[in-house]
């Protein structure tokens, strides 16, 4: 067996020169490609994340003005819940105090019906006394009664005539 | 004589209750009964008493004074009916 240096030589610089040239022309470029590649794939996963973390931000803004918003329409029904008891509290307590008013102006007028009535009713008694002691004086007195009466009211003139 | 002595003196009398008669003042009396003589000469008595003069009693009878009397004369009056009392009571009790 016989090594042949030179061809040994040629090969390795054959080689060498495979080697420069796949590096120029087919090694280099593809390392481009796959490098921009790369990038623009790094590019976009950032993107992505960038977009991610917007997006994130966004939630978080969005939860933030719900939350807010939440809030406001809490207290602006809190404030309407207050102001409508407030409204309701004024108008049972006007209900209540007319009602009292009519209750009292009821009373008044009740009272004075039946202050009225007892007027009445006592007048037409005394009337009716007055009427039945007229009758009875006249039914039950005798000539001597009158007679009788006559002498003592004459007796009560000569007093007074002394007096 | 003596019989006219007696005749002067009964005319006089007579003249004189005429007299009487006419200077006496009106006075009416109204009564459920009648005024025996004798209490008509009592109330002439007191109202003379009581208002100077001489008073001649007109009698009404009327039984809307109850009992009692009631005496007018002129403007003045005396009223002592049960008529009266009664009115009075009436006033009392009616409020």
């Amino acid at each position: 067996m016989n090594i042949n240096f030179f061809q040994i030589l040629f090969q390795i610089v054959n080689f060498a020169i495979l080697l420069f040239l796949l590096k120029k022309y087919l090694y280099g470029p593809i390392l481009r490609i796959l490098e921009q590649r790369a990038r623009k794939i790094r590019d976009g996963l950032e993107a992505a994340e960038k977009s991610i973390l917007e997006q994130e931000k966004l939630e978080h803004e969005k939860k933030k003005l719900v939350i807010a918003a939440q809030k406001d329409a809490h207290k602006i029904l809190e404030g309407a819940r207050i102001r409508a008891e407030k409204v309701e509290k004024g108008l049972l307590e006007k209900a209540h105090q007319e009602a009292e008013t009519k209750i009292q102006k009821a009373e008044n007028i009740a009272k004075a019906r039946v202050h009225q009535m007892e007027h009445e009713l006592e007048r037409k008694f005394t009337q009716t006394v007055v009427a039945t002691t007229e009758t009875l004086l006249k039914d039950t007195l005798t000539p001597h009664d009158q007679k009788a009466i006559i002498h003592a009211q004459i007796e009560r003139l000569k007093k007074m005539k002394k007096t | 004589m003596w019989r006219k002595k007696r005749q002067i003196k009964v005319a006089s009398e007579a003249e004189q209750k005429r007299a009487i008669e006419t200077k006496a003042k009106a006075a009416l009396v109204v009564s459920v009964v009648a005024l025996s003589p004798f209490q008509r000469r009592e109330i002439e008595q007191i109202l003379a008493g009581l208002f100077g003069g001489i008073y001649k009693i007109e009698n009404r009878l009327d039984d809307s004074v109850i009992g009692g009397l009631y005496i007018k004369i002129g403007d003045k009056a005396i009223d002592a009916t049960l008529r009266a009392k009664i009115e009075k009571l009436k006033e009392r009790l009616l409020p």
